[in-house]
């Protein structure tokens, strides 16, 4: 699990650096959009396989049902 | 696990450093860099979920419903503990909705219709879209309901009591609190339910007299029933011993008052009364004897109340001397009707 989440890992650094090169040519180019999305998934992804929502949490943090991460494209 | 997270953190920073200085230089690996980047990202994501909400980055402190988590969990646990309170709860729910239906039935048909369908749902466009009505008019009488329901809510909380005019005892009690013209009032505007300027109309009096006699009404009925969180209702039971008298009147002249006396009697904060919740239209027995009065249908009341109260209170003498009182009309023909019969037979 760990080493499949470190090529995750390197497959979302990869998505960053594409969307960074990107914006420095175009910031308006719409598959930006998209392929943030999809880098969000594969964080996700990443995170779940490292064991991230797994992690013991303070009580305080487990009664809510919160989440650590921050999720701009929560709705 | 958070020192070594922290560490950790400690540790790509530095090594981001690094990478930018060679980038800098011409030498480094773009990929690299964002793979530190993305490590980073998830250690911080993670010590920020161990850590307690008041620490975070760029943020100020703010109150968040997390700050009141610790509270939410020890009251779990004080619930957890405190079965036995389940029963003290239910009890003080039952009372709660007791005097909130208590309180829905003291407010008038109409405010109660609007806000049945406000609580199916319906908005007061809706409401008044669906009745026919303006909408100004519907908001109104929502708040006035409301409102009121809210207050007679807390008065029946903290103590207060709904009597009924139909019990002998009430009765009776608000019969020697009110001077007779003041029952002739409370007849009309509560147990008739007629509005002030019906009662204004049939007198000719000013709007100031009619308010002045409903205000001394729920003020002597606060001292004669003891305290203000009192709520009269069933007022519409006054016509049946007030029509008893007229019709006893009719029989026995001889119990026709001479004066209307102007009882002095204490008062206290004003008490809420409830108008008559009769559906149909139909005016009381003792209305319909005299609605042919006019004008003068409030004296004749006037006599019928004292008559009631000379016949409860026999040994008061409050009277102050005015005027003998004429007797009215129907009075007259029955007694004239009576004489024609005895001198015919």
């Amino acid at each position: 699990m760990k080493e499949m989440a470190a090529e995750y890992r390197i497959a979302a650094a990869k998505l960053a650096m594409w969307i960074e090169r990107k914006k420095a040519v175009d910031a308006t180019d719409p598959d930006i959009a998209s392929i943030q999305r999809t880098l969000n998934d594969i964080r996700k992804i990443q995170r779940l396989l490292d064991g991230y929502y797994t992690t013991p949490r303070t009580a305080d943090f487990a009664l809510a049902g919160r989440l650590g991460e921050k999720d701009n494209h929560a709705r | 696990m958070l020192d070594e997270l922290q560490k950790r953190q400690q540790e790509l920073q530095a090594q981001k450093e690094i990478e930018l200085e060679r980038q800098a230089r011409g030498e480094g690996n773009d990929l690299a860099l964002f793979v530190i980047n993305e490590e980073l990202l998830d250690v911080i994501a993670q010590i920020r979920s161990l850590s307690p909400v008041s620490w975070k980055w760029g943020k100020k402190r703010s109150q968040s419903s997390a700050d009141f988590l610790p509270d939410k969990s020890s009251f779990i646990d004080w619930r957890a503990e405190n079965w036995a309170l389940d029963d003290e709860i239910d009890e003080e729910r039952a009372r709660l909705k007791k005097a909130a239906a208590e309180a829905l039935d003291l407010l008038t048909p109409r405010q109660r219709e609007f806000l049945e369908l406000h609580a199916k749902g319906l908005s007061c466009n809706k409401i008044a879209d669906r009745l026919g009505l303006d909408r100004s008019g519907v908001c109104r009488t929502m708040r006035r309901a409301k409102k009121n329901a809210r207050e007679a809510a807390d008065k029946l909380l903290s103590g207060g009591k709904i009597i009924s005019l139909a019990d002998p005892e009430i009765m009776e009690k608000v019969l020697v609190a009110l001077s007779p013209l003041q029952a002739a009032h409370f007849y009309l505007f509560y147990s008739e339910g007629w509005s002030a300027q019906q009662i204004m109309d049939l007198t000719g009096s000013g709007s100031f007299c009619v308010e002045r006699h409903s205000r001394l009404i729920r003020s002597r009925l606060s001292a004669a029933l003891g305290g203000e969180n009192i709520f009269l209702v069933h007022t519409e039971a006054l016509d049946e011993p007030a029509y008893q008298m007229f019709c006893e009147l009719k029989a026995h002249p001889e119990l026709f008052p001479e004066y209307i006396p102007f009882p002095k009697y204490p008062q206290g904060p004003p008490i809420r009364i409830q108008k008559n919740q009769k559906e149909d239209d139909r005016p009381g027995k003792l209305c319909t004897a005299l609605i042919n009065r006019g004008p003068e249908m409030v004296q004749d009341m006037a006599i019928i109340f004292t008559a009631i109260r000379n016949k409860l209170k026999p040994h008061r003498t409050w009277y102050v001397p005015s005027a003998p009182l004429s007797k009215p009309e129907w009075l007259i023909s029955t007694v004239e009707a009576e004489t024609h019969n005895g001198q015919r037979s």
